[in-house]
């Protein structure tokens, strides 16, 4: 039932604690250190991000044969923005490394087998011109 | 956030005893089924015990996936039904721990007086389906919303760990790959039980075909098909049954986010730290007296970070100190000794039934060519999914 998660899928909406200045993505209704006194509110976070850690998969899970080999990566997002974990595409073998400067895209993610329903959703590539 | 177990640690008496354990033959074993196995382990067991069906009063069956792997639910009544009996029978299920977490609710049965006798077991029969289906049927223990999603796998998950725990602490892929190495030696004279029973090198393990980068296929477990079972008995009716009965004495469980990518740490896994220190507080001991420990080592990082996570190295030298043999046996903590998920394979929710079974035969003195001399207290984790679950359980003799 990915319809539910579009909102978040799309935008990197996620949730944020105001009180304890925390970002959850995927969205949390309750923030596991402030408990009930914590304030969730929405939040869109930045686009831009440094990946904290990647690996390239070789052996794909169904759904995902023609694409592989691919990238993932969790990606650190700006402005004390959560880790994200997503592919990262549109990126040279020699380019991919620790710390990389990368930036959402919306993209294919895969082809669901049985309904041939296509998904969508967020993958990282490298920054192509960074405004600083 | 403290694990809940951590205040009821101190003072609890466990009086909890282990009569029997059995173990099927790990592997692809296409000719037998899900419940041929279970049945296979839990009759084993009852014979190692001494005991009849009839002298049980509970069951708990850790698996899985059955509903994925095989298309079997109900996996408590499928065993009460083989084994011939009418007794409260129970599936638990928590990802790869299922087995570990089994026994600590056999454990907890026996505690709250509601039984004497309990069979723990633990089945998974996951070849019966192609590598992909059974890599996506895997990522069911992960975050399925948010990272099966973007085609994440299991060596994909620890291979994130992996490669930053490199970046970070200087960990050599050498140095994991001498995990793999000894658990294959292991497992050489582990000949009834393990799947892969041969010697490998740190060179084969460097050169073999690339899973999740960095990790390579002879960095991670295999898939398995395989089952294990335990006899659990009232301390005070162990010696009734048998003459070298081992005691549980200590048992934490600890949980943190399902996803990878929402911990704290990426290098080592909480729920471990967490649950080995109420273990061992429940036991009254400290890490500097177990004398033989079974690890989760789905994959090669896995092994590197116990060790640190349960304390038996610093953080950050887990894979120098295996490198330097500190694991073997005759070294300063024999781990893994069956051969580990790696070499004796990892039919997942029976993993935690087979790591208890191996402390016991080595608390017994019964585990052969692999026996660690004089081996008194045990220890085994077990870990579920990326490390959102851990159960950490000693023994002792
Ligand atoms: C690594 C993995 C993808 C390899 O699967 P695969 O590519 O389908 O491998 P195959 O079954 O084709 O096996 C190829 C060969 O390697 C051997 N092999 C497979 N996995 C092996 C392993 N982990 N270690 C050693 N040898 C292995 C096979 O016996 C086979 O040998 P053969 O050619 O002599 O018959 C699979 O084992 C896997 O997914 N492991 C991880 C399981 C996991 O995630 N568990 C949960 C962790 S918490
Ligand atoms: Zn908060």
């Amino acid at each position: 039932m990915l319809w539910r998660r579009f909102r978040n899928k799309y935008h990197l909406i996620g949730t944020y604690c105001e009180k304890c200045k925390t970002g959850f993505y995927p969205p949390r209704e309750v923030c596991p250190e402030c408990r009930r006194g914590g304030k969730i509110v929405e939040k869109q976070f930045s686009n831009y991000g440094e990946i904290v850690t990647y690996t390239v998969v070789s052996a794909p899970p169904a759904g995902f044969e023609k694409g592989a080999p691919y990238a993932l990566a969790i990606v650190k997002m700006d402005d004390n923005g959560p880790n994200v974990v997503g592919q990262v595409v549109d990126c040279d073998d020699e380019k991919l490394g620790m710390g990389l400067r990368v930036e959402t895209t919306f993209r294919k993610i895969y082809e669901d087998g049985k309904e041939g329903i296509v998904q969508y959703g967020l993958k990282f590539m490298p920054i192509t011109h960074e405004n600083l | 956030m403290l694990s809940t177990g951590a205040k009821f640690a101190k003072g609890v008496d466990m009086r909890v005893a282990v009569i029997g354990v059995g173990l099927t033959k790990f592997g692809e074993v296409w000719t037998k089924s899900l419940r041929d196995i279970a049945l296979e382990a839990g009759v084993k067991a009852i014979s190692d015990a001494n005991i009849s069906a009839a002298d049980i009063d509970a069951m708990f069956i850790g698996n899985m996936s059955a509903g994925r792997f095989s298309g079997q639910e109900h996996l408590g009544a499928l065993v009460a039904d083989q084994v011939g009996v009418s007794i409260p029978s129970t599936r638990v299920e928590g990802a790869c721990a299922s087995g570990s977490l089994a026994l600590r609710e056999g454990v907890s049965s026996i505690m709250a007086g509601l039984s004497d006798v309990v069979l723990v077991g633990g089945a998974e029969k996951m070849t019966d389906i192609s590598t992909e289906y059974a890599t996506t049927g895997l990522m069911g223990a992960a975050d399925e919303e948010w990272e099966g999603f973007h085609g994440m796998t299991f060596p994909g998950l620890y291979a994130l760990m992996a490669r930053k725990h490199m970046h970070d602490f200087g960990t050599t892929h050498e140095q994991m790959a001498s995990a793999a190495v000894k658990n294959h030696h292991n497992a050489t004279m582990n000949k009834d039980v393990a799947q892969y029973p041969f010697e490998i090198t740190v060179d084969k393990v460097l050169n073999s075909a690339m899973i999740a980068s960095p990790l390579t296929l002879l960095d991670c477990s295999p898939i398995t098909d395989g089952a294990a079972a335990i006899i659990l008995c009232r301390e005070d009716l162990a010696k009734k049954y048998c003459d070298t009965p081992v005691y549980v004495t200590g048992s934490g469980q600890a949980s943190d986010t399902l996803a990878l990518h929402d911990r704290k740490s990426l290098t080592g896994l909480q729920a471990a730290v967490d649950a080995s220190r109420v273990a061992y507080k429940m036991a009254g001991i400290g890490v500097k007296d177990v004398d033989v420990c079974e690890v989760h080592d789905c994959f090669t990082i896995a092994e590197v970070m116990a060790c640190e996570d349960l304390g038996f190295c610093k953080k950050g030298v887990g894979g120098k100190f295996i490198e330097d043999g500190n694991t073997q046996i005759g070294g300063k903590i024999p781990v893994n000794t069956s051969g580990g998920l790696k070499a004796c394979g990892h039919p997942v929710g029976a993993t935690g039934i087979k790591q208890a079974s191996e402390i016991v035969l080595q608390l017994r003195g019964d585990a052969g060519k692999r026996q660690v001399n004089g081996a008194e207290i045990g220890m085994t984790h077990n870990v579920g999914g990326s490390g959102a679950t851990c159960v950490v359980n000693i023994f002792r003799r």
